[in-house]
């Protein structure tokens, strides 16, 4: 038993050694995508940024476009130190983000053009109804 | 010593486990207000009809975001994973309302695009009805003219007829057209011997000059008046004059304007026959009217 008990404590570690190890690449693999520079992420939100800035979110919704942009610049920041994690989070934050400042611009954009349209069929009508006072 | 061994794993799985549990549990209990914020900003998107209805995906993004927050906060409980994707949820649930904002501008825009096009399309039809209506004026105008001018027309040659009446009726009293113009002669049945009255009846082609003067506004007329040679040449010269007169009277009376007619005597001087006889004198006794061409 004493001549053994070297021995097998020693099993024990190796297994314990094996163990966290796997446990250990596990979780890599599990928690992968925030220890991995996240390249995608930003890009997403690079893309949606532009997006938002087709559609006129600088005028139409430039708060939500400025906490876009802020959260953009602290993702590539971080990314820049090495926080992938930070980064990926600043990164998803940055996409709804500018996500939403397209949304908002664009109903801005579209409740303008509608009030416009209205306004010239008002005209419009008016016109129509001043031909029709006229005629008869 | 099995059990002693086994023990260091056992305990420190165990402890794992035990923390894992206790860990979760404590975060169950503890209230994320980012969590909450998002829930009731995304319960109330659920609620409203227009975002349900218009922005269906979105809000499918957003409800999907904030379960993956809520499943956080029951799972591992890490607050700021937590409020980070309460974060999102709250944000995509924003960007659902935008977009059934959008939608329902664009559905609003299209029924006024409709309505305009309706309006335009019932101005251009107004105007072609109008068009047409003042094309329908114009030709009735056209044919009113084109009427006006064919009644001007048959008046005016109605009224050539009643002219070329007149001078045939002005001939028939005859009229000889002399290089003075035309002359008409109307004898001795006008006046009684040594009377400068009109007789009565004898005015029937007086009254024809009388229209044909009228007629023809350009025309004057000189009236000469003669006697037979009975009695003294200065009298009949008085008399002839007045005979002339008379006729001058007859024709203002008639609607000749008095400037358009002279008149003079020429007593017994220019007989147009012998005054030997009574026959010879009546044709003597006379007046000639001399219309101007």
């Amino acid at each position: 038993m004493d001549k053994e008990s070297p021995v097998r404590s020693n099993v024990f570690w190796l297994a314990w050694r094996v163990f966290t190890v796997v446990l250990a690449a596990i979780c890599s693999v599990a928690c992968g995508p925030s220890a991995k520079p996240p390249i995608k992420e930003v890009a997403k939100a690079e893309f949606a940024l532009k997006e938002a800035e087709h559609s006129k979110a600088e005028e139409y919704a430039s708060l939500e476009l400025r906490i876009a942009e802020e959260g953009l610049a602290q993702a590539k920041a971080a990314m820049d130190a090495g926080d992938y994690e930070r980064a990926s989070l600043f990164a998803e934050r940055a996409l709804a983000d500018a996500q939403l400042a397209e949304a908002r611009a664009r109903a801005a954009t579209a409740r303008r053009t509608t009030e416009e349209m209205r306004r010239s069929l008002e005209t419009l009508r008016e016109e129509l109804e001043r031909m029709r006072s006229l005629d008869h | 010593m099995l059990r002693d061994e086994r023990h260091p794993l056992l305990s420190a799985l165990l402890a794992f486990l035990a923390g894992g549990m206790v860990l979760a549990g404590c975060a169950g209990r503890e209230v994320n207000p980012d969590l909450e914020r998002a829930r009731t900003a995304y319960e109330e998107a659920r609620q409203d009809p227009a975002i349900v209805s218009k922005a269906s995906v979105a809000l499918y993004e957003a409800g999907k975001a904030f379960e993956e927050a809520e499943n956080a906060w029951r799972g591992s409980g890490d607050q700021a994973v937590v409020s980070h994707l309460a974060y999102l949820a709250q944000r995509k649930t924003e960007t659902a309302a935008a977009t059934a904002q959008r939608r329902l501008a664009e559905a609003e825009m299209e029924k006024l695009v409709q309505e305009r096009d309706q309006s335009i399309l019932a101005g251009r039809t107004r105007e072609a009805e109008l068009g047409r209506r003042k094309a329908l004026e114009a030709k009735e105008m056209a044919e009113a003219r084109a009427l006006e001018a064919e009644l001007a027309r048959r008046d005016k040659m109605a009224a050539e007829a009643r002219l070329r009446e007149l001078e045939r009726q002005l001939s028939e009293m005859d009229a000889r057209k002399t290089g003075r113009g035309l002359v008409l002669t109307i004898e001795g049945v006008l006046f009684e011997f040594n009377k400068a009255d009109l007789k009565p009846g004898a005015t029937r082609n007086l009254d024809k000059l009388a229209d044909f003067l009228r007629e023809n506004p350009e025309r004057t007329v000189l009236i000469e008046g003669h006697t037979d040679d009975v009695g003294s040449g200065t009298y009949n010269l008085l008399l002839s004059q007045k005979r002339a007169d008379a006729v001058r009277d007859y024709l203002v009376a008639r609607g000749v304007a008095p400037g358009r007619i002279q008149s003079r005597g020429l007593g017994e001087e220019y007989p147009v026959i012998s005054n030997a006889n009574e026959a010879g004198r009546q044709r003597n006794r006379r007046v000639e009217i001399v219309v101007s061409q």
